[in-house]
């Protein structure tokens, strides 16, 4: 069996939130994120929660911006640094290797009904020569608040599709395109209501770096919740670029089953239409059990597939495993993932086994 | 001192009301007439909902009987064509999953310790010939945090030979009854709250 611990694969929250939270009956991020479609900094209330039913042990004064800063109520402030031990073990050569992966700060400022949301922190480049290279903004938006459930946005923030999971390594996110550092420029408007929430966002794509050649199009996303623990939804994607035009349409799920458990799941088809005038469908799908016996403490089981193109078996990636995840205090979570992963395209006849080690602190 | 001896008069004739009340639907159980539940023995759920804003966060809050054993006394009897009767409920038994928000609910919000129980009294439920009905508009006097005020809502009664199922749905205003709406780190609870009872037992 070879067993990799590899950088490929590192799976982290970035800037996603924790839809698992449904089991509390918070079924809209909103709550805890500032942003609509959640992830990122946290809301005071968020803050709170985060003691309350996100650790294992704690006190309600260290759940303030790095343990003692209370910021005035018009400033929000927040930010993430994450550490991952890799190892990657072939027939030939081990490499072990401590890497920091994340270095964020974010900040939102607030004024009547206007929100200024930013994330400034170091960029993915290897060796950064400029400022400008070693420095990144992934998220920076203005927000309107119109009402309680209605309020529109433009920036660059990550477009509502499907889950927001924590995981953005599954095929679900990064297959898709829902990734971080795939962020775009979106205008969007949305709607959070007791029982329904809409998402309608317009997608510019990368307007600050055309030659990225990201796709720009439309994305529409609802969901209803029949009580405060099952959410449905479904959502609709369009993006264009110089090469292709694709959709992506399918259902997702969040359902507490009983409070400890909580069943997640995502199922998109995929529409490809090639500038060489193949067209072609696919699919990719993603499950996630989360068993919380004690609070602060997950067990979990995962599974995703994708398949790019029905008419070729080689487009098939197929993944699941194991974990456990772990907030010992506010401000840390511990993950430790095993994974087995078969790529086709790769290897058809064996599965890959990943490890892969995390640790997160948040601001 | 005058208003004392008024207030304990009210009271003593409110008691006195109650007293005969229960004691003819007693009588009426024992007379076949009717038949009478008893809330501290039959099975029952209590819950509450309130939204709050923004987000639409839904707290729902339910009687724990682990918290306090029977948190809901007294009872319900059918007459001829009507169910009244008077429920009280222990309101430390409620419970929302958050430790944190029951001790806010019950301290700065319900006050708990000054007004430990919530008392439904039913002054008006037409029931159909047949003792089983969906959506009948009921009446009652809800007295909570201190203040009495009628209540209306909509009941589900299901009458047989020896069992009772009553369901009750209401809504309140939480500046009704003199609560102050809660509120936490920028959440905000709607004024509105809808209460739903279910119980169901043996009838006597």
């Amino acid at each position: 069996m070879k067993t990799l611990f590899s950088l490929l694969f590192f799976a982290t929250a970035f800037a996603f939130g924790y839809p698992e939270n449904i089991r509390h009956g918070y079924v809209n991020c909103t709550t805890c994120h500032v942003s609509p479609n959640g992830g990122g900094i946290l809301t005071p209330y968020g803050r709170s929660l985060s003691r309350e039913v996100i650790s294992t042990w704690g006190t309600e004064a260290e759940t303030k911006w790095m343990y003692f800063v209370e910021p005035p109520d018009w400033l929000n402030l927040g930010g993430n640094i994450r550490w991952i031990q890799t190892r990657k073990d072939t027939p030939t050569y081990r490499q072990d290797r401590f890497i920091l992966m994340q270095a964020d700060f974010e900040a939102a400022a607030t004024y009547d009904k206007f929100s200024f949301v930013g994330t400034l922190g170091r960029s993915e480049f290897d060796r950064p020569k400029t400022v400008g290279e070693f420095l990144v903004s992934h998220r920076h938006y203005l927000m309107y608040k119109h009402s309680d459930e209605i309020t529109f946005r433009a920036g660059r923030f990550l477009q509502a599709f499907g889950l927001a999971v924590g995981d953005h390594t599954v095929v679900t996110r990064r297959t898709l395109g829902f990734d971080q550092n795939r962020e775009t420029y979106n205008v969007e408007a949305s709607y959070i209501g007791e029982k329904y929430d809409l998402y309608v966002t317009l997608n510019l794509g990368r307007i600050d770096q055309p030659s990225y050649k990201r796709e720009r199009g439309a994305s529409v996303r609802g969901s209803m919740q029949t009580n405060e623990k099952y959410k449905y939804g479904l959502g609709y994607y369009f993006g264009h670029n110089e090469n292709s035009d694709r959709q992506l349409f399918g259902p997702y799920a969040l359902v507490a089953l009983i409070k400890p458990l909580v069943f997640l799941q995502e199922t998109d088809f995929i529409r490809t239409a090639s500038g060489s005038g193949a067209d072609y469908w696919g699919l990719a799908h993603y499950a996630k059990l989360d068993f919380e016996p004690i609070q602060g403490l997950h067990f979990f089981l995962m599974e995703d597939f994708y398949r790019g193109d029905f008419r070729n078996a080689l487009t098939v990636t197929n993944s699941f495993g194991a974990g456990i995840q772990f907030f010992p205090r506010p401000h840390f979570e511990l993950i430790a993932q095993f994974q087995r992963m078969k790529i086709l395209a790769v290897d058809p006849n064996h599965y890959n086994d990943y490890l892969w080690l995390q640790m997160h602190f948040y601001l | 001192m005058a208003n004392h001896l008024s207030d304990a008069n009210i009271f003593l004739r409110e008691e006195t009301v109650k007293t005969i009340t229960f004691v003819f639907l007693s009588l009426c159980a024992v007379q076949g007439l009717g038949a009478a539940l008893d809330l501290g023995k039959a099975k029952n759920s209590i819950e509450f909902l309130a939204v709050g804003q923004p987000s639409a966060l839904r707290v729902r809050g339910r009687a724990n009987s682990e918290k306090v054993s029977q948190p809901l006394k007294g009872s319900l009897a059918i007459t001829a064509h009507t169910l009244l009767g008077t429920a009280t409920f222990a309101l430390a038994a409620l419970e929302t999953g958050i430790e944190l928000r029951d001790s806010h609910m019950k301290e700065k919000y319900l006050e708990v310790k000054k007004y430990p129980d919530a008392e439904l009294t039913l002054t008006r439920l037409d029931l159909p010939e047949s003792h089983k009905g969906e959506n009948l508009p009921f009446e009652g006097t809800l007295s909570l945090h201190g203040v009495k005020k009628t209540v209306k809502g909509l009941a589900s009664v299901d009458k047989t030979e020896s069992n009772l199922s009553a369901k009750f749905e209401f809504k309140i205003k939480l500046d009704d009854f003199g609560i102050q709406i809660p509120s936490y780190m920028g959440i905000k609870i709607a004024n509105e709250v809808t209460v739903n009872s279910a119980s169901e037992g043996m009838v006597q």
